[in-house]
């Protein structure tokens, strides 16, 4: 069964078109990530899904259930808005059982005192939410956002600000809610993150669908059209030789996107000429490459 | 239901538990009491320095009784009859440059009241006294002084001036002014509240105290009710803080706009309602031990409790709508002004009300929704006579806009919580309202 389903949903605010023509289906049980750059549509699908804006137009089914109209809210679900904050005077214990009430769930007491410690947050329930870091604060509102149990989970750029060790310990949390069941839908700016933890992925460009699938199928897509290099030197102007569309450069190695229909082995042959070449290797394009390819203004990663 | 009680809990937790709400419940009473001792404290000190008027006197006659008048009350009037202590200035009466004062001399009298070397300057019409002048609103004498308020010396000055012209002009017609001054005498009428029978069964007459509770009473009781709508207002904040620390949306993952705001609502009421029965007992238990007990009926105290319950659900869906529209305080003020100016409009007129409870204004003031919380309590701590129709026709229509505010305040909401950017016209809230 499909956790979530939209079909057409288009909605606009005043002029602005935010979600044009939309549909996806996330699929039970599985990671699904939405990407796409700031103010292309994603908080806004998201807030549609979670009933919080309704569309203009089309049909949204979440869970089984027609989440189209209407503003019940509920309790299957798992959100953590872009959004967030809690109030900061109260005591994280006493917050996150309010929180969990809220979804209908009660004696959570054990749970919360469980995720505290998972998330290297023990000995923090007698502390007002104020007194703790920004990161800390996150991992609160993860923790509030899964203690119903929820069937579907909705976290809308929950790695944004943290550190990569927070990130690390999140991450595992969000795939240990994954492997009690839940389904899990996620935003993120994160390419990373995308291409390691999602089993769909799925793109938004000016409210419109872009991307997707799975990494495979949309890496398959763009072909191996992709050259990684790195070279002893740095005297190679690659953007001028025969076949290469675009380079990446990312200072200790290069990528280099080929145009359609050119010879690697020719590119290569022309490199090896000019400088001693130490690592070589036709890949696919990255998710960040393809992003970019998809979003990113021309001259951004021109030279 | 069960998520607009774990909202309103919390709500009520969050504010009974703050240093505000301690702070308000004990600072309340003392100022209301300390405004009185403030009066009293006050009403003792007068400034005791010796206070000079020039008279300009064109008849010669008025002056030497001002004169004469002075020197007695600076002998009598002025100590405290018990320890004989100095209460009030001397005045002391000094005769002016000349008959007719010109522009010029009015400046220069003008100044030295400026330079306090005297406090005023009278000028006495020749005409004064004339019994049959042909413009009886002629003006017969002028007081200058820095404030044009009335004040000791002029009252004093009023007083002397008016005995003597009388006298002068009872003279002139033949009459004894000793003879005519006794018939004239004002007659002495004392103001009593009503018979009733006390606890014991005893039939008790009004007595001073109680005509005084007969005002304190009502008044306090309405004050009440103002104060516990008044505090409503705190939800605003709160609603604006919700949003600009962005717990807003975390909420409406779980909970309804609606069941938001219904559970901020009944919060309020609760913390509303326990200040005021900490209040309201507190004054029972000292009308009480004062013996007024009777006072307070209890049937007003249920009254009191469902008015209030209805006004602060009006007062404060009003308010959480405003909040939720806007998304800095000083943007709220705009739409603040005119619920303010609704919400004190019984202050203005609450004593006319208590004047005369049973009269068409006080009754029809009364029973128009926004003002019938505040005004139907205090009409029926005033008087017994209100007959029962006219409260239960207050519930029915205060309960009328109580629905009406929630059910467009929840619209207003729902669309308000997550705008962003400048808040909406009143065209834009009318069609929030129709359209939801």
């Amino acid at each position: 069964m499909s956790a979530v389903e939209i079909q057409g949903v288009t909605k606009t605010f005043g002029t602005k078109v935010a979600v044009h023509d939309l549909s996806l289906v996330v699929p039970g049980g599985s990671v699904y990530g939405f990407i796409g750059p700031n103010g292309s549509g994603k908080s806004t699908t998201i807030r549609m899904i979670m009933r919080i804006f309704h569309p203009d137009r089309g049909q949204i089914r979440v869970l089984g259930e027609d989440a189209t109209m209407g503003d019940a809210a509920n309790d299957r679900i798992g959100y953590l808005p872009e959004e967030r904050g809690l109030y900061r005077k109260m005591f994280i214990g006493e917050l996150l059982e309010f929180c969990a009430s809220l979804k209908g769930a009660t004696n959570v007491k054990a749970d919360i005192r469980r995720w505290l410690e998972r998330l290297d947050l023990a000995g923090y329930e007698k502390k007002r939410f104020e007194a703790l870091s920004k990161g800390m604060g996150q991992k609160v509102q993860f923790i509030a956002s899964i203690l119903h149990r929820p069937e579907l989970l909705i976290l809308d750029e929950p790695f944004s600000g943290l550190d990569p060790v927070n990130m690390e310990v999140l991450k595992d949390a969000i795939l240990e809610v994954k492997q009690q069941g839940s389904t899990i839908l996620f935003s993120t700016h994160d390419m990373d993150v995308a291409e390691k933890m999602c089993d769909f992925i799925f793109m938004i460009y000016n409210g419109r669908k872009v991307l997707d699938g799975t990494l495979d199928s949309i890496q398959n897509d763009y072909g191996s059209d992709t050259l990684r290099i790195r070279t002893a030197g740095n005297g190679v102007a690659y953007d001028r030789l025969p076949g290469v569309e675009r380079v990446n450069d990312y200072g200790r190695f290069q990528e280099l996107r080929m145009t359609r229909g050119a010879d690697s082995q020719a590119i290569l042959r022309e490199i090896i000429s000019k400088t001693k070449v130490e690592h070589f290797e036709v890949a696919r394009p990255s998710l960040r490459d393809i992003f970019v390819r998809i979003a990113g203004p021309q001259e951004a990663t021109h030279e | 239901m069960s998520k607009i009680f774990y909202i309103a809990k919390r709500e009520y937790r969050a504010t009974v538990r703050t240093r505000a709400f301690l702070v308000s419940l004990i600072l309340m009473p003392i100022f209301m009491a300390g405004g009185g001792l403030a009066q009293k404290f006050l009403e003792g000190r007068v400034d005791l320095e010796t206070q000079r008027m020039v008279v300009v006197d064109p008849t010669g006659k008025i002056l030497p009784a001002l004169v004469t008048d002075a020197e007695r009350r600076n002998k009598e009037d002025i100590f405290d009859s018990s320890t004989g202590r100095q209460v009030d200035p001397k005045f002391i009466i000094e005769a002016g440059p000349s008959d007719v004062l010109t522009d010029e001399q009015r400046l220069d009298l003008s100044d030295q009241v400026r330079q306090r070397r005297i406090f005023a300057f009278v000028e006495i019409n020749s005409d004064i006294f004339k019994a049959d002048r042909a413009n009886p609103h002629a003006i017969d004498a002028s007081f200058y002084s820095e404030s044009a308020v009335s004040n000791d010396l002029n009252r004093w000055f009023t007083g002397v001036l008016n005995r003597t012209v009388q006298a002068e002009k009872l003279r002139a017609a033949g009459l004894d002014p000793v003879v005519v001054n006794k018939a004239v005498a004002r007659v002495n009428i004392d103001v009593f509240g009503l018979y009733a029978r006390g606890r014991n069964g005893e039939i008790r007459k009004a007595d001073e105290v109680s005509r005084k509770a007969a005002i304190f009473v009502p008044m306090g009781v309405m004050m009440l009710m103002f104060m516990s709508l008044m505090m409503s207002q705190a939800m605003l904040q709160n609603v604006l803080e919700e949003k600009q620390q962005k717990i807003t949306e975390v909420l409406l993952g779980s909970v309804r706009p609606f069941e938001l705001m219904m559970g901020k609502l009944v919060g309020n009421v609760g913390v509303s309602v326990t200040m005021v029965a900490l209040w309201l007992s507190g004054g029972f238990y000292m009308l009480h031990r004062a013996g007024y007990g009777d006072l307070l009926r209890n049937e007003l105290i249920v009254w009191f409790l469902a008015y209030q319950i209805i006004g602060v659900l009006i007062y404060g869906s009003i308010f959480v709508a405003i909040g939720a529209l806007c998304n800095e305080l000083r943007e709220a003020q705009n739409y603040l002004m005119p619920v303010m100016l609704i919400l004190v409009l019984p202050m203005m007129v609450w004593f006319k009300v208590l004047e005369e409870p049973m009269s068409n204004f006080a009754t029809g003031l009364s029973l128009f929704p926004p003002c019938t919380p505040m005004l139907m309590i205090l009409r029926m701590s005033a008087t017994a006579a209100v007959p029962i129709w006219q409260p239960i026709a207050g519930i029915a229509g205060t309960l009328a806009m109580t629905v009406a505010c929630v059910w467009v305040a929840g619209r207003i909401f729902r669309v308000g919580l997550l705008m962003q950017g400048k808040p909406p016209k009143l065209t834009d809230l009318m069609r929030f309202a129709i359209k939801g």
